[in-house]
């Protein structure tokens, strides 16, 4: 509805008036800078959520290699398949078994036995590598 | 002519402002509270290692054959280990030693005797996250097997 009684700003008085309200353009311009700020403020917690996640992963793998030697040592003698038997064996009690993409991998390479806890696409996690015992 | 606002178009606008600032007070609540949270639990990740030196340090001087669980507290030899409150307590006849625990975290002991293999004993250390009001459980075991020489 017009307003009779309304006086758009002219140029000899540009000055904004207690009355005169929000103009769409700066309601949208305001709304837009809130927008972009949440945006930002979510993409940064985000970030440092996958932080955190990363790095109980590497936390986890790391104590998986640990509880393995740990149980490696206290064998009078061991081989690499009970070096796998043992691995898989904390791997699948870990919180890790329960994330879809980790692995438990033990392979030998020579006179050398590389114990290590991969993601589904390569990256190692933690990784160990123990002389085979004579 | 001037025209007001109508009581329901005021309704209406109380009603948009109230729900927007509080879904976006929730999110802001729930995210310094999440990030606060994050970097707790990045300190815990940091005690991980001191709590499992200090359990394989301390079996390290028991036998398997001395090992028990008693009502929450592990006996091995002339050591007694037990949680009181946050902190992991190792206490023999002459004196106690505590780490403080991650925060909000429990520890249970067993001892696991697998076929074929060395007995081992597992401190369990359980802690819950919360991220935009789910519940996370967060579990780790730590396996200690004693010194070679005393199995």
């Amino acid at each position: 509805m017009l307003d009779n009684d309304y006086n758009p700003p002219s140029p000899e008085n540009k000055r904004w008036h207690p009355m005169a309200g929000f103009s769409m353009l700066e309601l949208i311009a305001a709304l837009s800078i809130l927008a972009v700020l949440i945006s930002i403020f979510s993409a940064t917690l985000n970030g440092i959520m996958d932080y955190e996640r990363a790095l109980e992963c590497e936390t986890g793998a790391l104590v998986i290699l640990d509880n393995t030697l740990e149980r490696l040592e206290a064998e009078s003698a061991w081989n690499s398949t009970l070096a796998d038997r043992i691995i898989q064996e904390e791997f699948i009690r870990s919180t890790l078994a329960g994330q879809p993409g980790f692995q438990a991998a033990c392979t030998t390479t020579g006179s050398r036995i590389e114990l290590a806890i991969t993601k589904s696409d390569g990256r190692i996690l933690a990784h160990i590598g123990l002389a085979v015992p004579e | 002519m001037k025209r007001g606002f109508t009581i329901t178009e005021m309704l209406v606008v109380l009603a948009i402002t109230f729900s927007t600032l509080s879904v976006v007070g929730v999110f802001f609540a729930d995210s310094w509270v999440g990030v606060n949270r994050a970097f707790h639990r990045a300190d815990n990740q940091a005690v991980i290692p001191l709590v499992i030196k200090r359990w394989q340090q301390t079996l390290d001087h028991t036998s398997p054959s001395s090992w028990s669980v008693d009502h929450g507290v592990f006996h091995a030899g002339s050591f007694l280990i037990r949680q009181d409150k946050a902190y992991l307590v190792v206490a023999t006849g002459v004196h106690e030693s505590r780490l403080l625990l991650p925060p909000g975290s429990t520890c249970e002991f067993t001892i696991e005797t697998p076929t074929g293999l060395a007995p081992c004993a597992v401190l369990h250390l359980s802690w819950d996250s919360y991220y935009l009001r789910k519940q996370r459980t967060h579990h780790m075991r730590f396996v200690a097997c004693g010194k070679q020489g005393l199995r």
